[in-house]
């Protein structure tokens, strides 16, 4: 990250757009490959990226730098990112005649995307099997698992953002490791 | 091993083994219990193996990258959403334009003039400081000066997007970023005049009808095919805006 970042920062907080946007520069991509690994959609990533720099363009003054800005910033990009999965499920509800299940829209999108295990190697299909494993996870348990897995973040911490408790936290991630190795365990039976 | 041994390594769950992993959601004392286990019960270590395994599988889960048009698309919607600086802000808010449609122009012959006055912009140096209504200090002219290039320069950069958007596919989406565009464009124009930049001025303002002709794109029926001209007159467009964008821009801090 830029030496210049805490000083992008401060002349952020104090309400510099110039400074906010050294900081988007900055995080965008990062942000984006955050929410894209929890919406898996490209375009509900980049309005949830474009909703998370807004959010926290408003919420600056009130950053305490308790936790890093990146963790603060990711904090809200998963929040915006679990929004735009809201909005695009009811958006979808309105205009199909799908099941209600919450997880119908990614079962569809893991259809599309299966690969035929004869036409690729093994770490491709395992690629595949795992991207269809984190589709197939529900909202909550990608979210959590993504962001203790591949964000480190505390139990707390997700709790916190999720607006979950510590015990439902650990559920989620739980739910989230028996899918995935079930998803693995189709692959080595294949 | 002992029945002890056994015993142990069974009553540790697999989801108290993924917390393990993690050095979190279990107190110190039990985290130290697993480590003791772990060290003394093999079919306990291949097990726990086998959950790594599928977490380090999950790694293979690698996201896409955005494609080349996302930083300018997202600059472009923080620009309207956020609002510009608040030096910009002012001076529109004195002088405040009425909206109306103006004439629909060629975009070739509104290519050859911006041409004409992007290549005499081309030519800018670093804006010339404005005069200033109320006495500022010298480092608040100079700021006000850097932030107005630097938000010109992300909307220059939002509209060269935009045109190799429209240049390379028909997506509606195109249409809807000119109408976005405009008053922006409109906005940085009356800046740069007020901060007495006229050159700077005169390319955003020619910039306009182009933008409006991409927000209202022509029926097919109503327009002549865009030959080899019309395309070499966008793509020396798109230079022009990049070349007077990197005079704008400021540059990157050397450590």
């Amino acid at each position: 990250m830029d030496d210049h970042h805490d000083d992008w920062l401060q002349a952020a907080r104090q309400g510099q757009p110039v400074a906010f946007r050294r900081l988007v520069d900055t995080h965008a991509r990062p942000l984006f490959k955050l929410c894209a690994r929890i919406t898996r959609d490209p375009v509900l990533a980049e309005d949830a990226v474009q909703e998370a720099f807004c959010k926290a363009w408003r919420g600056l003054s009130g950053f305490d730098g308790r936790a890093s800005f990146t963790t603060w910033l990711h904090r809200i990009a998963v929040n915006a990112a679990l929004e735009q999965l809201r909005r695009n499920v009811r958006h979808r509800r309105e205009d199909s005649k799908q099941a209600d299940d919450d997880d119908s829209p990614f079962l569809d999108a893991v259809e599309d995307e299966a690969p035929d295990p004869v036409r690729h190697a093994e770490s491709a299909e395992l690629r595949c099997r795992i991207e269809a494993g984190m589709a197939q996870l529900s909202v909550t348990e990608r979210a959590a698992f993504v962001m203790r897995h591949c964000e480190g973040e505390s139990l707390d911490a997700i709790g916190t953002t999720l607006s979950l408790n510590t015990g439902q936290s650990k559920q989620a991630i739980f739910r989230a490791v028996r899918k995935l190795r079930h998803a693995l365990q189709s692959t080595r039976s294949t | 091993m002992s029945t002890n041994d056994h015993t142990a390594a069974s009553a540790i769950t697999d989801d108290e083994l993924v917390m393990h992993h993690y050095r979190d959601g279990l107190d110190h004392a039990r985290l130290q219990q697993i480590d003791a286990v772990l060290c003394a019960d093999a079919a306990l270590r291949a097990r726990r193996e086998r959950l790594l395994a599928v977490l380090d599988a999950a790694g293979a889960d690698t996201p896409p990258e955005p494609d080349a048009g996302f930083e300018s698309r997202l600059h472009a919607a923080l620009d309207s959403r956020i609002g510009a600086p608040a030096a910009v802000a002012t001076f529109v808010a004195r002088h405040q334009q009425s909206h109306h449609r103006r004439t629909r122009w060629r975009l070739a012959a509104a290519a050859s003039v911006v041409l004409g006055v992007g290549f005499f912009a081309g030519r800018l140096g670093t804006p010339p400081l404005p005069e200033p209504a109320a006495p500022l200090a010298v480092a608040d002219q100079e700021f006000s000066a850097r932030v107005l290039a630097a938000y010109t320069a992300a909307h220059l950069r939002a509209t060269e997007g935009l045109l190799l958007q429209a240049s390379s596919t028909d997506d509606p989406g195109a249409a809807e970023l000119a109408d976005a565009l405009i008053d922006s464009n409109r906005l940085y124009a009356e800046a740069a005049r007020a901060a007495g930049n006229v050159r700077l001025a005169t390319f955003l303002q020619q910039l306009e009808p182009l933008l409006r002709e991409l927000a209202n794109p022509s029926p097919a029926a109503d327009i002549e095919t865009e030959g080899e001209g019309a395309a070499a007159e966008r793509a020396d467009l798109i230079f022009q805006l990049r070349a007077t964008r990197a005079r704008l821009e400021p540059q990157p801090i050397r450590t």
